[in-house]
């Protein structure tokens, strides 16, 4: 397992038409906690496995990027926005993501059962 | 052991590039910068927690450091805790961080194409964060509680000739509202005492940084910015160090930091070693 990086096109298809939870960072390289956070986020397919599916979008890669982040409703990144078959249970912003980050998903992944 | 807080790497990790750190000709990232030190104090036995120290006692000894739910017993301490961005002290700011309250137009100004937002600060970080956000927000509401912004003058003509920036001096900002997300602030003006409520989707708060030193009120001699007082590395309490900004008004350079961050160091160690021969 690893991590996908998704498109604005891809979303339909990678988040709201898949049965299994899914994880979302919406970053960017220039953004201090980020980068700092990566080996956290690098290690989530593997705390994960087959439990949820993490992606990330760069919102700096294209303007439709950044307006779909936008619409989504986020004001800050890293954003992890969380979604259960297409609709979204939970998310953790900025600073909340730098310490136990993988139990503060895995207890809003326990939404989806 | 160092306890090195959530934001390991401190100020240095919100900074895109350092330029001025001897051995890296080319420049390295901030974040890069700090992961290094990390690396290097873990191979030499440096034991990190990445959590906060809630209360010092250092009247007893052994000295004692709180740590959440924990207690460290120790001979020696270095307060190295370097500077913490000023808040305004809202409630409504902590609960929306992250959801409209942002401290750095450079990672989050894109998230707000379009839309309204506030800034709060008259300084030079301030007004160049002004100008970077109005390439993206529709309106840009800059209050700044003097008569005068202290940025320099450039930067001042530059948010007056910008037809998005709105100036508001003699201004404070009073509350943000919002239960989710920010949707607008009351303002009030010192003047005439008038409040009104603006719609703004966005606050950037950009009024500086402040000595860490919250914990250390009243155990520790602190001036009046908060800053630590010292002779050398040596605080006014047997044992206890201090390295870094947070005792530095002058210099705060990430080298110098690492320089007196040695002297603490080696003070400390001599300090340990005047036990065994005592």
């Amino acid at each position: 397992m690893s991590i996908k990086n998704i498109q604005w096109m891809d979303w339909e298809k990678e988040v709201l038409k898949v049965s299994e939870p899914v994880i979302v960072e919406f970053w960017h390289q220039n953004c201090p906690t980020c980068v700092k956070i990566e080996p956290l986020v690098k290690e989530l397919p593997i705390k994960f496995d087959t439990m949820a599916k993490i992606l990330r979008m760069n919102v700096l890669e294209s303007k439709e990027n950044r307006r779909l982040a936008i619409q989504k409703g986020v004001m800050g990144t890293p954003t992890f926005k969380i979604y259960c078959r297409g609709i979204e249970v939970g998310e953790i912003i900025g600073l909340e993501a730098v310490t136990e980050l993988d139990q503060k998903l895995f207890k809003i992944i326990n939404k989806c059962a | 052991m160092v306890i090195s807080g959530s934001i390991l790497g401190g100020q240095i990790s919100y900074t895109f590039q350092v330029d001025n750190y001897p051995g890296f000709p080319e420049g390295i990232s901030g974040p890069e910068l700090s992961e290094r030190f990390r690396l290097q104090a873990i191979k030499f036995g440096a034991e990190l927690i990445d959590k906060e120290a809630s209360a010092v006692d250092f009247s007893s000894k052994p000295m004692k450091i709180y740590v959440k739910d924990d207690v460290f017993e120790t001979k020696t301490v270095i307060v190295a805790t370097g500077m913490v961005q000023r808040r305004l002290g809202l409630i409504s700011e902590e609960k929306l961080l992250g959801r409209g309250v942002f401290v750095c137009a450079t990672c989050d100004a894109i998230l707000y194409e379009d839309k309204p937002v506030a800034v709060v600060g008259g300084g030079d970080s301030a007004l160049q964060e002004a100008i970077d956000l109005s390439k993206y927000a529709n309106e840009v509401n800059l209050i700044h509680r003097r008569p005068n912004f202290t940025a320099n003058k450039h930067l001042v003509e530059k948010v007056s000739e910008n037809p998005k920036i709105k100036i508001l001096l003699n201004n404070i900002l009073e509350e943000i509202l919002g239960e989710k997300r920010v949707e607008a602030v009351f303002v009030k003006d010192l003047k005439t005492g008038e409040r009104t409520r603006i719609h703004v989707d966005g606050v950037l708060i950009a009024i500086g940084w402040i000595p860490n030193t919250k914990i250390f009120e009243k155990k520790l001699q602190l001036d009046n910015e908060g800053y630590i007082i010292s002779n050398g590395t040596k605080t006014g309490v047997e044992g206890v160090f201090v390295a870094g900004d947070v005792t530095d008004r002058i210099y705060r350079q990430v080298v110098t930091s690492c320089g007196s961050g040695v002297m603490a160091a080696l003070d400390a160690i001599r300090y340990l070693e005047s036990f065994k021969t005592g």
